[in-house]
């Protein structure tokens, strides 16, 4: 899978972005309270994470008898999407702006 | 060292050190802010009526306004087919500023978000040889939650996970 697709596929998902805020919310989170409350099996679950996991947008360390999981550039690849999208509307705006004021 | 012990200390390294590195860059300026400067061939008198004026603003942003175009007052700003979002004028200083404040991105209301979530636009002129410089500068993008980023890429629509299922059949084919 290309770069761009690991991250639509992993983010397309409403358990995974739960999963992404929660994490983002809460920094270095344990999987029993990571997946708590979820509508989905913990083994759904675990396969979610590992989604995530793959893309590099978490990463887990087993600490004692519990997984730990957090958050690794997740936060960072879609909040600079969403910066190249409104840049890009702003783009659009000024070549607008400019037709407008030069006629 | 024992392996065991080298392992919890790298653990705890990187449970304490990784998310400090991310919520750091996070505060980054790429991060919170857009800046675009432009160069318009018009006197900045003329220049300023697409900023001064609802005629001039619908001239190139939207096709209809509705409020007083005055500094302190809330806009609906108009696109057409039910699209609309609102706007708080600022600033409003002829023929330099013009600065508001908004849900970017968004159709809707101010009241939409809570006012933390507000991003400030200011376009900033300034008369040059043969033309005005227009400077556009929107800040506080890190006032905006990540479900709202992820909202505004369209990552969390049904309408994506059709595209992702289509991608997938395709792709395993």
């Amino acid at each position: 899978m290309s770069e761009a697709w690991k991250v639509f596929f992993a983010l397309g998902d409403p358990h995974r972005l739960e999963m992404m805020k929660r994490l983002a919310r809460r920094g270095p989170t344990a999987l029993t309270k990571l997946f708590e409350g979820l509508p989905v099996s913990r083994q759904a679950s675990t396969k979610h994470l590992e989604v995530l996991v793959a893309a590099g947008f978490v990463t887990t360390v087993k600490q004692g008898r519990e997984r730990i999981a957090w958050l690794d550039k997740g936060n960072l690849l879609l909040a600079k999407m969403y910066m190249e999208q409104m840049e890009g509307e702003w783009d659009d705006r000024l070549a607008r702006l400019r037709m407008a004021a030069e006629e | 060292m024992p392996f065991k012990v080298g392992y919890a200390l790298y653990a705890t390294l990187m449970l304490h050190l990784v998310p400090y590195q991310i919520y750091n860059d996070r505060g980054g300026c790429s991060m919170t802010a857009i800046e675009r400067t432009i160069t318009l061939k018009v006197p900045i008198e003329k220049a300023w009526r697409c900023f001064g004026t609802p005629e001039g603003f619908n001239g190139w942003f939207t096709r209809t306004l509705d409020g007083k175009w005055a500094a302190g007052e809330q806009v609906v700003l108009g696109w057409g087919g039910g699209t609309q979002c609102e706007i708080r004028i600022v600033e409003l200083d002829e023929p330099n500023v013009f600065s508001y404040q908004w849900h970017p991105g968004e159709s809707g209301m101010l009241s939409l978000y809570p006012e933390s979530q507000l991003t400030t636009v200011r376009f900033e002129l300034r008369s040059i040889e043969g033309g005005t410089e227009v400077r556009l500068k929107e800040w506080d993008f890190d006032n905006i939650p990540d479900e709202r980023r992820a909202k505004a890429l369209g990552l969390n629509t049904e309408g994506w996970d059709e595209e992702l299922e289509n991608f997938r059949v395709h792709a395993e084919s």
